[in-house]
Order: C-alpha cells, then sequence, then structure tokens
C-alpha cells in the first residue's frame, strides 16, 4: 500500500472515532471492509494478498482501535484456510466471517449499554465529556425507554461531537446543561458522577481516551466525584500504551508576530488507577478490582 | 448621434470599473446613472423608464425561490446521493456530479449550483487523494453549459428572454439539443486528457475500504441537520409549480418574472420562513446593477450610439446570414470571456434587433446565437462568469488554489469545441430554415 493511500485511511478511521467512539468506529470499518470486498475485482493470485495488505493498515492505524484490532486479527486467521478456493468462495466466507465479527461487537456494544443503565438513576447529575455515540444511546435509553429523571452536564470541547450530544438529549427531553470544559470547577458541587469513553484500555493500566478527558477525570477524582469508565472487553489491549501509535501533529503557527510550533497529540493517556468504576459486558468492576480484571484479558509479555 | 459623448464615456468608464473591478458593480453602475441624472443628459422619470421590470422580477422571484430552497436541505440530500452512488470511482465522480451540476444550472443560478455541488466534490476528491482542482474547475464549467439550455438558467438568457420576449419552452427547444452535445464533448475532452486520472478503483480494495469510510464522513458532515420533510414538499412543490407555469407560458399568458415572483411570494406564505431573513440572501446589489445597466444602455439607445454600433461594426459583414450568425455568435463568446457577460449582453440586445430589421433571420436564430456566444464564451477565462469566480474561490477556502492560467488550461479548449459545437448547431438550423 502506498504512503499516501495509508495516511488517508489512518485519518479517516481517526476522524470516525473521534466523531462517534472507538466501538462504532469499528463497526463502520468492519461495515466498509465487507462492502469494498463485495465491490473487489481482482484475479485469484493478487487476492490474499490485497485482504491480508488491507488488514494490516487496519491493525495499525494512528491511533491503534483496540476492537478493530482484535476482530481483525480473528478474521485473518479464520480466512487462512479459504484462500485456496476460488475466488467468489473466499469473497463469500470473507463477508460472512467480517459479518460475524459485526455480530459479536454489536452484541458486546449492547450488553455494555445494558449494565451502564443500571448506573443512571434518578435525581443523577452526570458529567458528559466528548462522549461516544454508545454513551449518549445509553443516556438517551434511559430517559426515553426507563423515564429516568437525571441532568446531565455536558461539557463543551469539540464542537462536531457535542452538537450530536446536544441535539440527540434535547431530542429526548433530558435535562440538560452545556458548560465549556474549562469552567467545570463552577459545576463540581451539582455533579455526583463523570461518564467516560475509551479508544482502549492498555497492558500497562492506561487508557486512551478522547483529548480533554484527562484534565476533566483529574478534576473530578480530585474533587471525589466518581469516574464511570464504559468500555467492552475487546478495547482491552495485548500492548503497552507506548505501542499505540498515539497521533502526534507538529504545526508551524503564526500569531500576529509570534511564530511557534505547536505540538498536539490526538489522545490522551489516562492511569486507570483514577477510574472508579468499569462497565463492561461483564458488568460492574469496582476500583479494587479493576487492575485483575484487565489483567486476565492482555497476553503476556 | 446627438450629444453622445458624455454617455459614451460614463457607459465606458463604468465598464472599466466593472472589468478591473475598481468597485462594487451595482455602485458602479448607479454611480454612472446618476452622474447622468447631475449632468441632464437623462431626467429621472425617463431613466425608470429603461428599466425592464420583467427581468428584475425574474431574478428577484427565483432567487427567493432558491433561496428557501436551499434552507430545505433538498440539495445537500442530492449531492450525498450522487456521492454515494459514485463508490468513489473518479470517472462516476466527474460524469455523475456534472449531470447534477448540469440539470441544476438549467433551473436555478450557476452561483447557487456550484455552491451546492463544489464543497462536497472536493470533500470526496481531496479524501480520496484525487486531485480536486480537475473537478471543480470541470463543475463551474458544466455549470456555464447547463445553464444555458433555459430561459432561467444564465443571466444572459433572462436578459434576452425578458427584453425580447422569448418563452421557456423556446430556449428549451432550441437550446438544449446544442446544449446536451457541448455537454458530451466538454466530458469526453476532460476524460480523454486526463484518462490517467480516471482509472477505476475497484482493484485497490484499501482505496475501496477508504472510499466507504469518507462516504459516511461525508453523510455525517454534510446531512448532520435534521430535514423538514413538509418544508422540503413545499419547496420542492413550489418548483415544479414554476416549471409548470414556464412550460405553459403560452397557454396562460403569464410572463416568467410574473410566475417566478408569484411562486416566490406563495412559498414565502406557504413555508413562513422569516421573510427579513430570506430578503436578506436576495442579492441586491445584482438586481440594482442590472437596473443601473438597463438605463446606461438605454440612454445609448436613445443617442443613436448603439444603432451606430450596429451600423458600423456588425452590419458591415456583409448580407450573408451565415456570416452575421457566426460573427454575433463568435463576438459574444470571445467578449464574453474577459468582460461581463451581462452588461454584454444589454449592450447587444439593441444591437442585434437593429441586425434583425436590416437582415430578417428566421426562427431567432440570431437571438440563439447571442444566448450561446454569451453563456458558453464566459467559460474561457476564470473572470469570463460568475459560478467560475465562485467556484475558484469555494476551492481556495478548501485550501486548493486554482491559478488564472490553470483554469485557462482546462477551460479554453473546452469553450472553442463548445463554440464550434454552438456554430456547426447554428449553422445547420439556419441552413434548414431558409
Amino acid at each position: 500500500m502506498k504512503e499516501k493511500d495509508r495516511r488517508i485511511l489512518n485519518k479517516l478511521i481517526r476522524d470516525h472515532e473521534d466523531v462517534m467512539g472507538a466501538s462504532r468506529a469499528a463497526m463502520l470499518a468492519i461495515e466498509s471492509f465487507i462492502r469494498s470486498i463485495q465491490q473487489l475485482r481482482c484475479s485469484i493470485d493478487q487476492v490474499q494478498e490485497l485482504y491480508l495488505e488491507l488488514a494490516e493498515a487496519i491493525k495499525n492505524t494512528e491511533p491503534k482501535v483496540v476492537p478493530l484490532i482484535h476482530l481483525i486479527e480473528e478474521f485473518e486467521k479464520e480466512i487462512q484456510p479459504y484462500f485456496s478456493e476460488d475466488i467468489e468462495q473466499i469473497r463469500e466466507r470473507a463477508v460472512e466471517l467480517l459479518t460475524e465479527k459485526l455480530d459479536v461487537l454489536r452484541t458486546r456494544v449492547g450488553q455494555v449499554i445494558e449494565k451502564g443503565l443500571s448506573f443512571i438513576n434518578k435525581g443523577d447529575v452526570i458529567l458528559v465529556h466528548t462522549a461516544s455515540r454508545d454513551v449518549i444511546n445509553m443516556l438517551v435509553m434511559a430517559r426515553e425507554v426507563f423515564q429516568k429523571r437525571f441532568s446531565v452536564l455536558v461539557l463543551k470541547q469539540d464542537f462536531v461531537k457535542t452538537k450530536q450530544l446536544i441535539q440527540a438529549l434535547t431530542q429526548a427531553g433530558v435535562d440538560l446543561t452545556v458548560i465549556p470544559e474549562y469552567n467545570l470547577s463552577h459545576c463540581l458541587d451539582r455533579a455526583n458522577k463523570l461518564f467516560i469513553g475509551a479508544v482502549s484500555i492498555t497492558r500497562d493500566h492506561k487508557v486512551v481516551t478522547a483529548i480533554g478527558t484527562a484534565n476533566i477525570v483529574g478534576l473530578c477524582h480530585l474533587n471525589r466525584i466518581p469516574v464511570y469508565l464504559f468500555a467492552t472487553t475487546l478495547k482491552i489491549s495485548h500492548q503497552d500504551s507506548g505501542e499505540h501509535k498515539i497521533h502526534t501533529k507538529v504545526e508551524p503557527m503564526n500569531h500576529d508576530d509570534c511564530a511557534y510550533r505547536l505540538t498536539t497529540h490526538s489522545h490522551d493517556l489516562l492511569d486507570l488507577n483514577l477510574v472508579d468504576v468499569l462497565v463492561t459486558e461483564d458488568g460492574a468492576i469496582d476500583k479494587e478490582k479493576i487492575a485483575g480484571y484487565v489483567q486476565q484479558f492482555t497476553k503476556p509479555t | 448621434m446627438e450629444n453622445a459623448l458624455i454617455p459614451v464615456a460614463v457607459f465606458v468608464a463604468v465598464y472599466v470599473a466593472l472589468t478591473f473591478e475598481l468597485i462594487n458593480k451595482a455602485v458602479a453602475a448607479l454611480l454612472g446613472v446618476m452622474i447622468l441624472l447631475v449632468l441632464r443628459v437623462v431626467d429621472e422619470h425617463q431613466a425608470v423608464e429603461f428599466i425592464d421590470f420583467e427581468t428584475l422580477m425574474l431574478l428577484l422571484g427565483m432567487m427567493s425561490i432558491v433561496a428557501i430552497l436551499r434552507r430545505s436541505g433538498f440539495f445537500t440530500i442530492l449531492s450525498v446521493k450522487i456521492a454515494e452512488l459514485t463508490q468513489g470511482s473518479p470517472l462516476k465522480i466527474l460524469v455523475l456530479f456534472s449531470i447534477v451540476t448540469a440539470v441544476l444550472s438549467a433551473f436555478l443560478d450557476n452561483v447557487t449550483t456550484v455552491l451546492i455541488i463544489i464543497p462536497i466534490i472536493i470533500e470526496l476528491t481531496s479524501g480520496m487523494g484525487l486531485d480536486p482542482k480537475l473537478y471543480v474547475i470541470s463543475q463551474a464549467v458544466i455549470s456555464n453549459i447547463g445553464g444555458t439550455a433555459t430561459l432561467i438558467g444564465d443571466p444572459p438568457n433572462i436578459i434576452i428572454g425578458s427584453k425580447v420576449g422569448l418563452t421557456f419552452n423556446q430556449f428549451l427547444l432550441n437550446l438544449t439539443l446544442p446544449v446536451i452535445v457541448s455537454f458530451c464533448a466538454a466530458l469526453v475532452f476532460v476524460w480523454a486528457v486526463n484518462r490517467q486520472r480516471f482509472r477505476p478503483i475497484d482493484t485497490n480494495l484499501a482505496k475501496l475500504f477508504s472510499v466507504q469510510l469518507l462516504l459516511e464522513k461525508i453523510r455525517q458532515h454534510f446531512l448532520d441537520t435534521r430535514i423538514d420533510r413538509l418544508f422540503l414538499a413545499k419547496g420542492l412543490g413550489c418548483l415544479a409549480l414554476a416549471i409548470l407555469l414556464f412550460v405553459t407560458q403560452t397557454v396562460t399568458g403569464l410572463t416568467p418574472g410574473v410566475v417566478a415572483l408569484l411562486v416566490a411570494m406563495i412559498l414565502f406564505t406557504i413555508t413562513r420562513v422569516d421573510v427579513e431573513q430570506m430578503l436578506e440572501e436576495i442579492e441586491w446589489s445584482t438586481l440594482l446593477f442590472f437596473a443601473g445597466l438597463f438605463i446606461l444602455v438605454g440612454v445609448l439607445e436613445e443617442k443613436g450610439v448603439i444603432e451606430w454600433i450596429a451600423r458600423n461594426v456588425f452590419l458591415r459583414v456583409g448580407d450573408n446570414p451565415y456570416v452575421i450568425i457566426l460573427v454575433v455568435l463568435w463576438v459574444s463568446g470571445i467578449v464574453s470571456g474577459f468582460l461581463d457577460n451581462i452588461p454584454f449582453t444589454i449592450t447587444m440586445i439593441p444591437i442585434v434587433n437593429l441586425m434583425m430589421q436590416t437582415h430578417p433571420i428566421p426562427n431567432n436564430i440570431l437571438w440563439w446565437a447571442l444566448s450561446l456566444g454569451a453563456c458558453l464564451g464566459g467559460n474561457f477565462t476564470m473572470i469570463g462568469a460568475s459560478a467560475n469566480i465562485v467556484s475558484i474561490g469555494m476551492a481556495k477556502r478548501y485550501g486548493q488554489e486554482i491559478s488564472f492560467l490553470e483554469f485557462m488550461k482546462t477551460s479554453v479548449l473546452i469553450t472553442l469545441i463548445t463554440l464550434v459545437i454552438a456554430s456547426g448547431y447554428l449553422m445547420l438550423y439556419l441552413w434548414f430554415s431558409l
């Protein structure tokens, strides 16, 4: 694959992950993989190389989208025996396998939402920062289906993402207040929990999260506001945080007569110790058990 | 030609100001009118009589309809659907977007069309790692070609239709064929010259994958507002009504200006939009520019300047109707490429009228020559038509700088090809008519 194509692919995955969260971006990537396989025209000699080349590129995005990596790794193993068949059978089998992976992911995300619903109670004032599509859906479901009365403090950061959150919550009739994230200190006495999502949980007990999350979590931790992290176990990585390729951009800036080079990272790294409750498809894991729980999903070094 | 020196000097000064964009075009035209009024070359009552209100009504009506339709989100939905249909194939992007651009330009103004199409086409092509410039230039050129097909598609046609009294159907019947042939020729030319850039992507799995992700991104980016279906239905219903009334103009007796303004008022009433806000979207400066130009050209006509130009320039070409038609077509085409085609058309109408009186040419062929020349000629340079300027401006906003020469590298040959096609069509039309 050409470097230019790789850069384009990385950026697209990152953009989707940024707006929808890692699980939804993974679902979209698998759906896109299925559609591209259906459209692909190539000879039998090229098919294996093309499939594996794309799988490799998907596994090495910046940052790595861990649920996607797990599912693509499984796909790579399972498709191998079929490469000796004819091209239509390979196509058919690849689509079947990827559809299975998609179903697995959907089921697990559904389970996390289901488990998470029990943490939304009447009278709660929930802080939400750059929520993933799944956390948004959970809040909407709590209000619309379970008729729970709670308030949400939306920490405005990235407008595209905040806009989706505001639109969804307003439509569901959730009482919400929007504040800039730098004004959080004025609302800390009102909030009683913080909901966050993650791209991945690394082997060295870090959480790769959306930019700005680390500051908010730090402030909540200092003020004893419990931090709830919602993530499927597919987000638990076999690698340390240093291998997660968080995208770094250095760009020249020029404001009036002041020139400098600005370095930005696409995601935050957060210490897992700052998370009070981890909610996965297995249910809620309390603070003291989180490290051990995560350990069982990581491979030995 | 009595006392013509002052109006001629004022007219030339206004033209220079317009060409070099020294001041706002409406201010330039109205300042010229004011000078004529102050110097008592013309009085206010006479000046008002020179204004063609039919043209202004048509422009105001269409601008209002387009402003409301844009709010409905219809055009955005349409262009996102087209982006999905292309599935990232570079050739399909060119062809499908060009068809939409041409059709929209025929029924809306060209600037609105490129404002809708250019952002999506840049997002799509640059997201795929293609060069968006070629697509931007193509869409600008295609919008000018598509706009040539109807009375309401391009300002020169609006002016010709209103001032001469030609109907919507006459434009459609007489210009659709050369426009379709020109459209196809332009696409074939773009494809043939850049064949390497239009290679299919369905042999590259990674590219197909990226395109799928990109299309989803475009869907999210452009369709993030909820569509009010009732508002959309009202908007489209009224657009259909306007087209129906344009087509049945000979039966109803309603002029295009009356139809456009009537439908706009119905839309304002039934959609209950904030009228003040909508009126802000009307290009008042364009309407004032038109009014000013009508007065300036009216004064020249009254002073006998137009007749002098017609007799000493255009009527010198001889009696051969084929030559007369070709002169009108090519002079209009070349001049429109370098000067604004709106004042040029307004100036040419009385000249063509005189030519028609001296050498009657059947089936309004001379008017079609003026229309084809003025509209297609706008493609010669990036300053030849408003759609070109707006497209280049939008591309720049998206980080794609297109130079004057870069634009001309594609546009000049397309313009020459389309003018040759128009010449062939008009020659054949005349041959069958004689």
